[in-house]
C-alpha cells in the first residue's frame, strides 16, 4: 500500500513535471528520486559499505591480496567503421605488473557457436608487453586488413596510467576475449575479459585463424537472463576451463566485496550482483565493474572481468504502466464527449435560435 | 469497393511483412518509412525515426560524424529517400502497420454505429503542424542528450515518449513489456509515464477519429519534406470536378484541399496518406487520380465509385 502510495505521488508529480514541459531539464544527469527504485535492491544507497549476502569469506581471509586485473578504457569508434576496446592490464594495488603478455581471440557473433565448437576465431593475435609497466604497446586490427596498425601504438595517457595498455578492434560484430598475465609482486596472476564490439567496416569478411591460444588458465563464463547484456540481477556463473584449477572465487569491485548472492559452483562460482541505486540512477548504458577473483595453487590470481549494467525489468512495473494507460484513455474519451455534446448542444440552440 | 478491396489486402500483407517478416528472413532495411518498429521482436524492417534519432545521437557522441558515423547516416538517408521515391506517402496509406491498426479501429467504430468526432478545419491545420515539430524534436532531442541537457536515458527520445507505436505494436507479437512504468529512475519514469500517457490518449483519440495519430506523425511530415522527389501524387483536374464534396468526406484525414481546390492540379497536402480513398469514392471522371510520375495509375470514375461505402454520418 506505502508502495503504491510512493508510486502514484511520483507519478503525479512526474507527470506535472513533464506536462509543464520542463521534464528533460529536470532529468538532466544528477536528478535522482530521493529514494531508491522499488527494484527488490538488497544493498544500501552508495553500496560503499555493503552487506554481502551470502558471500563466501575471503581465501585466506586476504580482501587486500593484489591480483591482477583487465579495465577498460573509453571505447570508441575509429573512422572507418570499427569499434576499438581499450584494456588496461593492472595490479588491483597498483604496484606495476612485470613480464606482462597478452593474447586475444575476436569469434564474429554471427557465427559464434560454430566458431566456438570448431575452436577457431576471426582472428587471433598474442604479444608481449614490452618493457614493463609504463612502456607497454599494445596491438590491433580490423576486417578486411584495412586499418593501419599503427593507429593503436600506445599514447602519452596509457603511459600515464603506468599499466600495460591493449586496444582491440573490430570491423565486425564480435565477442573479444581477451587474456593476460603478469607477475604481481613476483606471482604469476592471469586476467580474463571478454567483450563486445559492434565493430562496421566497409572490407569483407576478415580471414578466418585457428591458431593456438596459450594455454593459461581461464574460465568459462555464462549469464543467465535475457541476452542483452550483463545486468544487476541476473546469474552469471563462471568455471574453471578445464586444465585450470581454482581454489575459492570472490567478487571484488576495487577491493571491496561486491553486494550479491554467492553460490558454489564445482571450481568456480555463481554470483547474482545486486541492484545499486547508483547505477540505477545513472543511464541504462552506464556500467560498473564487477572482477571475479579465484585463487590459483601457485598463490597468484585468476580474475575475470565484466561489467554490469542496471536491471531493464527490474524498476518496471506492468500493473500500473497499464492503469496509466487506461486513465489516460478514460479522461481522454471523456474529453470527447463532453468536447461533442457541447458541440451538439450550440447546434442545437443554434437550430433553435434560427426557428425561433 | 474493388481499390479498398485491393489496399485493405495489401496493408495486411505488409502487415505480416513488417511485423513479423524477420522470423522467416525477410528484411526490409533500417531505413522503412513507415512505422516498422523495431521494439516489434522478429519484425521485418526498421522505421527510419528510429534510425534517425539513433545515427545523429551515435555519431555526435563518438564525436564521428564526418567518418563513418556520418556516411553510415547519409547511407541511410539516401535508402529512406530511395523508398520514398518508390512508394511516396503510399507506405502511410498502404503498407504501415500502425496505419491499418487505426484503420481497424475506425472499421470496428463504424459497424457499432458511433459517429466520428470533427475538427473544425483551422483548427485542423493547425494541428498538422505538430507534426513538424515532432521531426524536429526527433531531430534536436539526441543533440540535446549529447550537450547534457537531457539525461542520457533520453536516447531516442520520440520513440520512448511520444510513439503509440512502441507499447501498441509490440502487442501483436505478443509483448506487453512496453506497458510497464519504468521506476528505476526519474528519467525513466517521466519516460515511460509519457509513453503509456500518450498511447491512452491516442488509442481513444483513434475511436473517435480515423487515423487520429497519422495528424501528428513526424514520419508524414518527413516524407512530405521530400515531396519534390516524391513521384507518386494525388492529382485533381478541376474542371471535371462537381464539387459535391464526397471526397473529403471519405478522407480519414479530413483534407479539406482535396474538395475545395478549384485551380491546381496539386492537392497532395501535408495531411495526405496517399490512401486514394478519395479516387475510389468520387464518381465524376477522371476528376481525381493517382500518378507515378506523371503517369495515372488509378483515376476515379462512376463505376469506381459505386459501392462504395456511403459517407460516414
Ligand atoms: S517507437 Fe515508433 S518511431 Fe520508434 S521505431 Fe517504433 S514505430 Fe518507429
Ligand atoms: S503517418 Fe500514419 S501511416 Fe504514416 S507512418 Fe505515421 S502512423 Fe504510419
Ligand atoms: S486526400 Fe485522398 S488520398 Fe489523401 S488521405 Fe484523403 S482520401 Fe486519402
Amino acid at each position: 500500500m506505502a508502495r503504491l502510495h510512493r508510486c502514484r505521488r511520483r507519478l503525479c508529480a512526474s507527470l506535472a513535471v513533464f506536462w509543464l514541459g520542463g521534464a528533460g531539464l529536470l532529468c538532466a544527469d544528477g536528478w535522482v528520486p530521493a529514494e531508491p527504485p522499488p527494484s527488490g535492491a538488497a544493498a544500501a544507497p552508495g553500496c560503499a559499505a555493503p552487506a554481502v549476502a551470502g558471500a563466501p569469506s575471503a581465501p585466506g581471509g586476504d580482501e587486500a591480496q593484489p591480483y591482477l586485473r583487465w579495465e577498460y578504457g573509453s571505447p570508441s569508434r575509429h573512422r572507418d567503421g570499427p569499434a576499438v576496446a581499450e584494456l588496461h592490464l593492472v595490479a588491483s594495488d597498483g604496484s606495476p605488473p612485470e613480464d606482462a603478455s597478452w593474447f586475444y581471440q575476436l569469434l564474429p557473433l554471427a557465427s559464434y557457436r560454430e566458431v566456438l565448437r570448431a575452436g577457431d576465431a576471426a582472428v587471433m593475435r598474442a604479444g608481449r608487453f614490452e618493457g614493463g609497466a609504463g612502456e607497454a604497446e599494445g596491438g590491433g586490427l580490423a576486417a578486411g586488413g584495412l586499418q593501419d596498425p599503427s593507429i593503436f601504438r600506445l599514447g602519452e595517457e596509457g603511459r600515464a596510467r603506468g599499466g600495460c595498455r591493449l586496444v582491440v578492434a573490430s570491423g565486425i560484430y564480435a565477442m573479444a576475449d581477451v587474456l593476460g598475465t603478469a607477475l604481481v609482486r613476483g606471482r604469476r596472476s592471469y586476467a580474463q575479459t571478454a567483450m563486445l564490439l559492434f565493430g562496421d567496416s566497409l572490407g569483407g569478411e576478415p580471414p578466418v585463424s585457428n591458431s593456438v591460444s596459450p594455454g593459461w588458465p581461464s574460465y568459462n563464463f555464462s549469464g543467465s537472463g535475457e541476452l542483452y547484456w550483463p545486468q544487476t540481477g541476473h546469474t552469471f556463473t563462471l568455471t574453471a576451463r578445464e586444465g585450470t584449477i581454482l581454489g575459492p572465487v570472490r567478487a571484488l569491485r576495487d577491493t571491496g566485496p561486491v553486494p550479491g548472492e554467492y553460490a558454489g559452483a564445482e571450481n568456480g562460482i555463481s554470483f547474482t550482483p545486486a541492484h545499486d541505486p547508483e547505477l540505477s540512477a545513472e543511464s541504462s548504458s552506464a556500467t560498473k565493474p564487477v572482477y571475479l577473483v579465484g585463487r590459483l595453487p601457485g598463490g597468484g590470481t585468476l580474475t575475470y572481468t565484466f561489467y554490469v549494467h542496471r536491471s531493464r525489468t527490474a524498476g518496471t512495473d506492468l500493473p500500473l504502466g497499464i492503469l496509466l494507460s487506461a486513465a489516460a484513455f478514460a479522461v481522454t474519451g471523456l474529453g470527447i464527449i463532453v468536447y461533442r455534446s457541447r458541440g451538439r448542444l450550440a447546434r442545437e440552440r443554434e437550430a433553435g435560435g434560427l426557428a425561433a | 469497393m474493388l481499390l479498398k478491396g485491393y489496399r485493405l489486402a495489401i496493408q495486411h500483407v505488409m502487415f505480416i511483412v513488417l511485423m513479423y517478416g524477420g522470423r522467416f528472413g525477410v528484411n526490409l532495411g533500417p531505413a522503412v518509412p513507415c512505422f516498422a518498429c523495431p521494439y516489434v521482436t522478429g519484425c521485418g524492417g526498421y522505421c527510419y525515426l528510429m534510425g534517425l534519432q539513433g545515427y545523429i545521437g551515435f555519431g555526435i557522441s563518438l564525436g564521428h560524424f564526418w567518418g563513418f558515423e556520418g556516411l553510415r547516416a547519409l547511407g541511410y538517408l539516401l535508402l529512406f529517400a530511395g523508398l520514398v521515391m518508390l512508394l511516396g506517402k503510399a507506405w502511410c496509406g498502404f503498407a504501415c502497420p500502425f496505419g491499418l491498426i487505426s484503420d481497424w479501429i475506425t472499421l470496428a467504430r463504424r459497424r457499432l454505429g458511433i459517429p466520428e468526432a470533427k475538427i473544425p478545419p483551422a483548427a485542423l491545420r493547425r494541428l498538422g503542424a505538430v507534426k513538424y515539430a515532432l521531426l524536429g524534436f526527433c531531430a534536436a532531442g539526441p543533440i540535446l542528450v549529447n550537450l547534457g541537457v537531457l539525461h542520457r536515458d533520453f536516447y531516442i527520445p520520440f520513440c520512448q515518449m511520444l510513439c503509440p507505436g512502441k507499447p501498441l505494436l509490440p502487442l501483436f507479437a505478443g509483448e506487453t513489456r512496453h506497458f510497464a512504468l519504468d521506476l528505476t529512475n526519474a528519467a525513466t519514469l517521466v519516460i515511460t509515464a509519457s509513453s503509456l500517457a500518450v498511447t491512452g490518449a491516442c488509442l481513444a483519440a483513434m475511436i473517435a477519429r480515423p487515423r487520429f495519430f497519422c495528424t501528428f506523425c513526424p514520419m508524414l511530415a518527413l516524407i512530405h519534406l521530400l515531396k519534390p522527389i516524391t513521384p507518386l501524387a494525388l492529382r485533381k483536374n478541376p474542371a471535371l470536378c462537381h464539387g459535391c464534396g464526397t471526397c473529403q468526406r471519405v478522407c480519414g484525414m479530413d483534407v479539406e484541399r482535396v474538395c475545395t481546390e478549384k485551380a491546381s492540379a496539386d492537392v497532395q497536402t501535408g495531411d495526405c496518406v496517399n490512401c486514394g480513398d478519395c479516387v475510389a469514392g468520387c464518381a465524376a471522371d477522371g476528376a481525381l487520380s493517382l500518378q507515378f510520375a506523371g503517369r495515372t495509375v488509378v483515376s476515379s470514375s462512376a463505376g469506381l465509385a459505386l459501392g462504395l461505402r456511403k459517407p460516414r454520418p
